[in-house]
């Protein structure tokens, strides 16, 4: 109601400008194109279009309008009493309204149809929307008021103004302007030094002098960084259900890097569509195609993989559309856009460039459990990176070396087949002794097999002690047994009847056995014994397939060896809980070589007969990993493997964009209705029509739309870009739907404006650096943002900018300002996320063990940026103050003011902490120093009365009561002191950029 | 037109959005009024947006509680007795139930599965109830089941996002959201829409369940926790009393009140009012989430216990929170996956032990609103994402009873907020597979709750990215054999 109430009074204060020639005549003409079509083909054309349409009526273009229906003319120029049109949209003559079954238009909507007819019913020729219209370079408009105007910018904001009679505001003092430039530079508050120094820095070029100290600061990047995290949706984790973390921030830091070194925008533009596909990309540039790899990951049991991927696609076709081209191009997914010229062809023409991809999908089809994989790129530290090389070259020599070898094992083939598939002679292990280490109970039967009962821990591992018969050991048998106790029959104790021996080892009268072989008669995909072997707990011996019956797995040591006290210990340590294993049986053999007796199943039936090609090369891919001749060398072969991949595993991982190799060109199927299941006709990769065409050069791939994109031809992307450095700056952009330059966007209010930065923006060769200098450096940034209520009432959002921005910070720095100001802030820049406190039990996701564990030291004081972003549960802090869960390209956030917000930054423990590390300064230096760290500038008289009046309330409620002092900061001052910084920090102005 | 007739013409047509379209980029002399933008673009919301509006007629209804059963129950044993399914039990499934279908975990041929419970016909209108809802089963006659709930989606994230948001990627605003943005609020010491979670784990869909998508996050819904603050922060630092707190805020007000004066920024204004509504959430909130204060008889019908998290407590709690005005109130209870993939998660022995955590209470909850006159105007609403399938899904091998996700037919019951009684709506065909009449999808569903709310589903609409979206997308239709 409030705002109606400014509406109307502002329309009765400008009336003259605009209801008196609208009521002289209706002056205003309707346009058909622009006001009519567009209107009816939102809510007309599911049925009204085509061919056939019903009652042989096409309402989509003004052909159809004009043919009429099958009836006859549907308008009736002049007379839209007598328009049938008119008749059926309002349901009269006794017939069903149109849209049949959908609302009903509006009546102001009915009435401009009906004005349309009555003014002639004409049809104007379409004219092209503004923003599909190449920005041309607008002279600059001339002023009135000379000598306010610092650089272009304020020459169209001045004329604007003057248009409406308004002028500017003063220039803002000077502490309010280094506070609100490195706020929107560097996304930090100035210290006190920085501040003296500026006040009294006399020279005329001080502020810029301020500027560009800020524009070269490490910090500058951060903040630049933190919109285009939201643009890329960036995010620690997969999202979807299982929400698994992700290694996501070598983008993130690649990001931080580029604003600061001021990669220029298309260059920007190019390396994070298209790294990859530049010619020798370097690390650098493959790392900057995370953007498109921040997409969400749908991991749920079940899920068709196809689909999945297929919506991965999507979201990067609309978010490419609406990061560079302003365009909600998602519309188009399901059918022709119904206000913007784009169809549906051109939506899938653009997914054809994504739809190369290269992803595969891994993992049993058959339970549910198959998922798709995108490549990641190791991005090692320049240490890690030499040492990896040594160790590759290492691999390779021994992959030489075993090249080498392999004839003369080749050659003992024959003799192994014999032996192959052959018994040992096994004896099972009894009088023997069991543990496991979580207590859970180890029951010896009579048949010397063990069972586990009780305590069912997610991880356990198991000790048995026996005495085995003098002759000697040559191996060791462990049979998995099934089990009608346990879930699916067993062997395993996890909740599908399953386990994991992760790794294996015995002692033989306390000297290790080193266990060099492995085999078993049955395994699950990918899950050998010989991965028990090492302590890898992401390897070792399962068997989902074989659930309910028995098996067995053989271990065997290079030598056999002599003693008596063998001591065998099972691990069961891995990340799947309760795999462990519920009924077992150890047995011992001193005949040689059990483990090369014993073959899988599927070898067994490739022994001894007439083999295929393809058989015999599998059998003797398999004798490979066996052969005693070969043991050594496939031992120190898994050593350097394993050195290799544990170091590379530690090195942190991008996730990167990568073509398939394949013929060009790349298609698309268009999806009927944008299901997945329904595919109707294929296109091929091409931009959208009703936009300048890709220049003939400009290769049909990804490079290419990128390329496009920051062609001088493109319409939309300088523009888009600008607007949303405007509105950075300004809280609302020029064109204020910064994710919708379409015609169902707002209008901009300063198109003129909006063009020459645009044109601005391409002739300084995309440099934000020097887009961000000309913003900043402009008397229109420079001014007052205190406003008077005549100005409340002429632009209560300062849409003309008579006065300087004012708004509320956003969620990332109201948290880094305090934490700056308390003194605790880190100054550290990139690497892993972070774990700052936040309250128990924020995370709880299914089927997903992973917890919040707290960082420590200084990463508890990092700035917002890193912050592990889990996308099923944000940081709560940020989300109260309108950070999203970064599922999805976000472009704007819009502002809220909530109580929640109040909770948080009274009581939270991190504003206490930051309360405590100002109030320390306030001790030592005075509440003024406190105060003008939070807002820059000295308190005025009363305002230094009134919190020195707190103080002093305050102080003597702590001297009458220590215990609450002990329990806020320790003694009474302190604590007083703690207050009054808790309500500096929650000052509007600490908490808004003004 | 007479010139009254032609002001008021005006009048209306002149709103701003009509302004901001009729007035092109390019024509001269654009009066500032015409660029004043509506709320719809707005990049700061100023009023405030959770005062009580109007609906679009009148209201049957002014609050609701959502108990969502996360994770699907099954329908077939507990809504929807199929006999001839029974008798087919372990019979292998018909080529034509698979023919072209998707499963999440159902490979090959399945057999299939009759419920091993019994039903009865309950109460004056012979609702038909399963053994395994005792209570439930004694207020029959309150409540609508319907049989014939359909859904697009049959994996458990996408599912709840859609049963939530009418649509199944996350980023559209949830049901609760919608109604707060159309309706706001009526006690302005708490929040709008709250949300209540027991069982396993939190919902498979997240945050999205009841996140606020495009409109502003104020819309989103806020948990209440059972352990630790119910409400991030709602309780004082240590060290720092009420008396302090009051202090505090006098002082924060009478500084951002010497701001105002200089700056004369309304937003100050909201923010003053929003610290002093904070202020008392202090207190509001641990009254609302004490119930040691309900009476004996209260605990012995919910099966409460003071301090525990559990559905019977967040049950009690809805009815604590809807008697105090709140909107919209949601309980999340995660649990009802009955795959059979292991013994504890099949249909003998999975479904009973959630059926017993939440039956009792859930029954209370509709009896105390009953008693308490608020039933008439508190829709409430019981139900999964999904159903389950006919068919014994045997992932694997395994051979406990347990059923595959089931999209096509499964059963949710409403009741209260001026909904028809004692009905059962819709049919399913005889092996519970399809509906075969009166099918009812999440759009309708969602249409009718708005409708009993006094919001027509098509005119609840937000401008967004070029056009108006709305939570029943582009379907949707009030059930008439619910409303009368």
């Amino acid at each position: 109601m409030l705002k109606r109430t400014i509406f109307l009074a502002t329309c009765g204060a400008l009336a003259a400008c605009l209801i008196l020639p609208l009521m002289a005549g209706d002056a205003q003409k309707i346009s058909f194109q622009e006001q009519i079509l567009p209107l009816i083909k939102g809510r007309c054309q599911s049925c009204h279009k085509g061919d056939a349409p019903p009652a042989g009526l096409n309402l989509m273009s003004d052909t159809g309008w004009k043919k009429g229906s099958a009836n006859g003319n549907v308008v009736k120029a002049g007379d839209s009493k007598n328009s049938v049109l008119v008749h059926r949209i309002m349901g009269l003559d006794g017939k069903a309204q149109m849209p049949m079954n959908f609302a009903p238009l509006l009546p102001e909507e009915i009435q401009r149809i009906k004005d349309w007819i009555d003014q002639g019913a004409t049809y104007d020729a379409p004219r092209k929307h503004w923003a599909y219209v190449v920005p041309k370079r607008p002279a600059l408009p001339s002023v009135k008021l000379k000598g306010w105007a610092l650089n272009p910018i304020d020459s169209f904001v001045l004329a604007r103004m003057e248009k409406d009679g308004l002028r500017p505001s003063p220039e803002a003092s000077k502490e309010t302007l280094i506070r609100r430039v490195s706020l929107d530079l560097i996304g930090l508050p100035p210290t006190i030094e920085e501040i003296t120094g500026f006040v009294n820095d006399k020279s005329p070029n001080a502020y810029e002098k301020v500027v560009d100290r800020l524009l070269a600061s490490p910090h500058y990047g951060e903040r630049q960084a933190r919109p285009w995290l939201d643009l890329s949706r960036y995010a620690d984790s997969n999202g979807y259900e299982k929400d698994n973390n992700r290694v996501a921030w070598p983008y993130r830091d690649w990001l931080i890097n580029a604003f600061n070194k001021n990669l220029p925008f298309d260059q920007f533009t190019v390396q994070q569509l298209a790294g990859d596909l530049l010619p020798h990309p370097t690390l650098d540039q493959r790392v900057a195609t995370g953007f498109h790899r921040n997409t969400m990951k749908n991991e749920e049991g079940g899920v068709d993989q196809d689909e999945a991927f297929y919506e991965v696609l999507n979201d990067r076709v609309a978010t490419t559309a609406t990061v560079w081209l302003g365009t909600t191009m998602g519309c188009a997914k399901c059918h022709n856009h119904k206000y913007d010229p784009f169809t549906q062809k051109d939506y899938y023409r653009l997914y054809a460039f994504y739809s190369n991809s290269n992803v595969k999908a891994e993992g049993p089809a058959s339970i549910g459990e198959e998922k798709y994989y995108e490549p990641s790129i190791p991005v090692p530290t320049p240490e890690a990176a030499a040492k990896l090389a040594t160790l590759r070259q290492e691999v390779e020599a021994l992959g030489k070396q075993f090249d080498a070898a392999k004839p003369a094992a080749v050659a003992m083939l024959a003799d192994w087949e014999k032996l192959a598939g052959t018994e040992s002679n096994w004896r099972t292990l009894s009088a023997s002794q069991a543990t496991a280490d979580s207590g859970a109970s180890v029951e010896a039967q009579p048949d010397s097999s063990y069972r586990v009962t009780g305590k069912n821990p997610e991880k356990d591992s198991y000790t048995v002690n026996a005495t085995i018969p003098s002759g000697g050991l040559a191996g060791i048998r462990l049979e998995a047994l099934s089990d009608g106790a346990l879930p699916n029959g067993g062997p395993g104790r996890a909740d599908n009847g399953n386990f994991v021996l992760t790794y294996i080892s015995a002692t033989l009268d306390g000297k290790a056995v080193p266990l060099m072989l492995a085999s078993q008669d049955l395994f699950q995909d990918q899950w050998p014994a010989s991965g028990a072997l090492t302590q890898d707990i992401n390897s070792g011996w399962a068997m989902l397939p074989g659930l309910g019956k028995n098996h067995q797995a053989v271990f065997q040591p290079l030598q056999p060896m002599q003693g008596s006290k063998l001591s065998v210990r099972l691990e069961f340590q891995s990340i799947y809980p309760r795999h462990t294993i519920g009924h077992f049986r150890l047995s011992v053999t001193e005949d040689a070589d059990p483990a090369l007796r014993m073959v899988p199943e599927r070898i067994k039936t490739l022994l001894n007969k007439q083999r295929t090609e393809k058989e015999s090369q599998e059998l003797q891919a398999y004798y490979l990993s066996v052969a005693p001749a070969l043991v050594d060398l496939n031992a120190k072969k898994m050593a350097a493997q394993k050195q290799l991949d544990d170091l590379t595993a530690q090195q942190p991982v991008a996730l990167v964009m990568q073509e398939k190799p394949v013929p060009y060109p790349l298609a698309a199927w268009v999806h009927k209705r944008g299901e997945f299941l329904t595919k109707t006709e294929l296109v091929y990769a091409s931009t959208p029509a009703s936009l300048p065409p890709m220049p003939k050069d400009l290769p049909r791939n990804r490079l290419g739309l990128a390329e496009w994109l920051v062609s001088p031809e493109n319409p939309l992307t300088a523009r888009v870009e600008v607007n949303r450095i405007w509105e950075q700056y300004f809280g609302r952009g020029i064109v204020e739907t910064c994710e919708d330059f379409g015609t169902q966007g707002a209008r901009p209010t300063h198109p003129e404006l909006l063009d020459w930065l645009a044109t601005e923006f391409t002739r300084t060769g995309w440099d934000m650096k020097k887009m961000n200098r000309l913003i900043v450096t402009s008397a229109t940034y420079r001014q007052s943002s205190a406003a008077t209520p005549e100005l409340i009432e002429k632009d209560p959002q300062n849409l003309l900018l008579a006065r300087g921005p004012r708004f509320r910070m956003e969620a990332e720095m109201i948290r880094d300002n305090a934490l700056a100001v308390a003194g605790l802030l880190s100054p550290k820049i990139g690497g892993p996320s972070v774990y700052p406190d936040q309250p128990e039990l924020v995370w709880n996701t299914p089927y997903n063990g992973q917890d919040w564990m707290p960082s420590k030291g200084e990463d508890r004081f990092r700035r917002g940026i890193y912050t592990f972003w889990k996308r099923s549960a944000p940081y709560p802090v940020f989300l109260v103050f309108d950070a999203t869960s970064r599922e999805y390209c976000t472009v704007r956030r819009i502002r809220t003011n909530t109580p929640l917000q109040a909770l948080n930054l009274m009581n939270d423990t991190t504003y206490i902490e930051a309360a405590k590390g100002l109030a320390k300064q306030m001790i030592e230096h005075g509440l003024s120093y406190g105060f003008q760290l939070c807002t820059a500038r000295q308190p005025s008289a009363q305002e230094s009365e009134r919190l020195q009046r707190l103080f002093e309330k305050t102080v003597q409620h702590y001297e009458a009561q220590p215990e609450e002092a002990k329990k806020l900061a320790g003694d009474a001052t302190t604590s007083a002191w703690t207050v009054v910084a808790n309500v500096l920090l929650n000052l509007d102005e600490t908490l808004t950029k003004g | 037109m007479d010139k009254k007739e032609f002001d008021q013409y005006l009048l209306r047509k002149l709103t701003r959005r009509t302004l901001f379209k009729e007035v092109g980029y390019g024509i001269g002399g654009l009066a500032l009024s015409s660029l004043l933008s509506d709320s719809l673009f707005a990049s700061t919301i100023k009023e405030d947006q959770m005062a009580p509006k109007k609906p679009h007629f009148p209201a049957k209804a002014k609050s609701v509680i959502y108990l969502f059963m996360a994770g699907a129950p099954s329908q077939l044993d507990l809504f929807d007795p199929k006999p001839t399914l029974v008798k087919f039990d372990g019979q292998p499934c018909p080529d034509e139930l698979l023919k072209g279908e998707r499963f999440a975990f159902i490979k090959g041929v399945p057999k299939m599965l009759g419920s091993p419970f019994k039903f009865e016909a309950c109460g004056q209108s012979g609702q038909m109830i399963s053994e395994m809802l005792p209570h439930l089963k004694t207020v029959a006659d309150d409540i609508s089941v319907i049989r014939t709930m359909n859904t697009e989606q049959f994996n458990h994230a996408p599912g709840q996002i859609f049963m939530n948001t009418g649509f199944q990627i996350p980023g559209r605003p949830s049901m609760g959201s919608w109604m707060t943005y159309g309706l706001g609020t009526e006690n302005r010491d708490l929040p709008g829409f709250v949300v209540l979670i027991s069982g396993q784990n939190n919902p498979d869909g997240g945050k999205s369940c009841w996140g606020s998508g495009f409109l502003p996050t104020i819309f989103q819904g806020v948990e209440f926790r059972s352990k630790g603050d119910a409400v991030l922060y709602v309780t004082d630092p240590s060290g720092i009393t009420r008396e302090i707190k009051r202090e505090e805020l006098d002082a924060l007000g009478d500084l951002n009140r010497m701001n105002l004066e200089k700056t004369q920024d309304p937003e100050i204004e909201t923010r003053i009012a929003q610290y002093e509504l904070a202020y008392r959430m202090q207190t509001s909130v641990p009254d609302l989430m004490d119930i040691a204060k309900e009476t004996p008889e209260t605990h012995a019908m919910y099966g409460t216990e003071p301090g525990k998290a559990s559905f019977a407590n967040n049950c009690l709690l809805a009815r604590r929170l809807v008697e105090r005005g709140v909107r919209f109130v949601q309980l999340y209870h995660r649990g009802w996956d009955h795959h059979g993939d292991n013994m504890s998660n099949d249909i003998k022995h999975g479904l009973p032990d959630l059926c017993g955590q939440t039956d009792k209470a859930a029954t209370a909850l509709l009896k105390d609103l009953k008693q308490r006159g608020l039933l008439d105007s508190t829709i409430v609403v019981w139900g999964g994402e999904f159903g389950r399938t006919p068919m014994k899904e045997g992932r694997a091998g395994v051979t406990f009873p347990g059923r595959d996700h089931h999209p096509h037919a499964y059963s949710m019951w409403v009741a209260g907020g001026g909904i028809k009684t004692g009905v059962s709506l819709g049919k399913t065909d005889e092996l519970g597979y399809l509906p075969v009449e009166d099918p009812v999808n999440v759009h309708d569903l969602h249409a009718t709750i708005l409708h009993q709310m006094g919001l027509d589903h098509t005119h609840l609409t937000f401008h967004y990215q070029g056009r108006q979206f709305r939570l029943t997308d582009v379907a949707g239709v009030v059930l008439d054999k619910l409303v009368g």
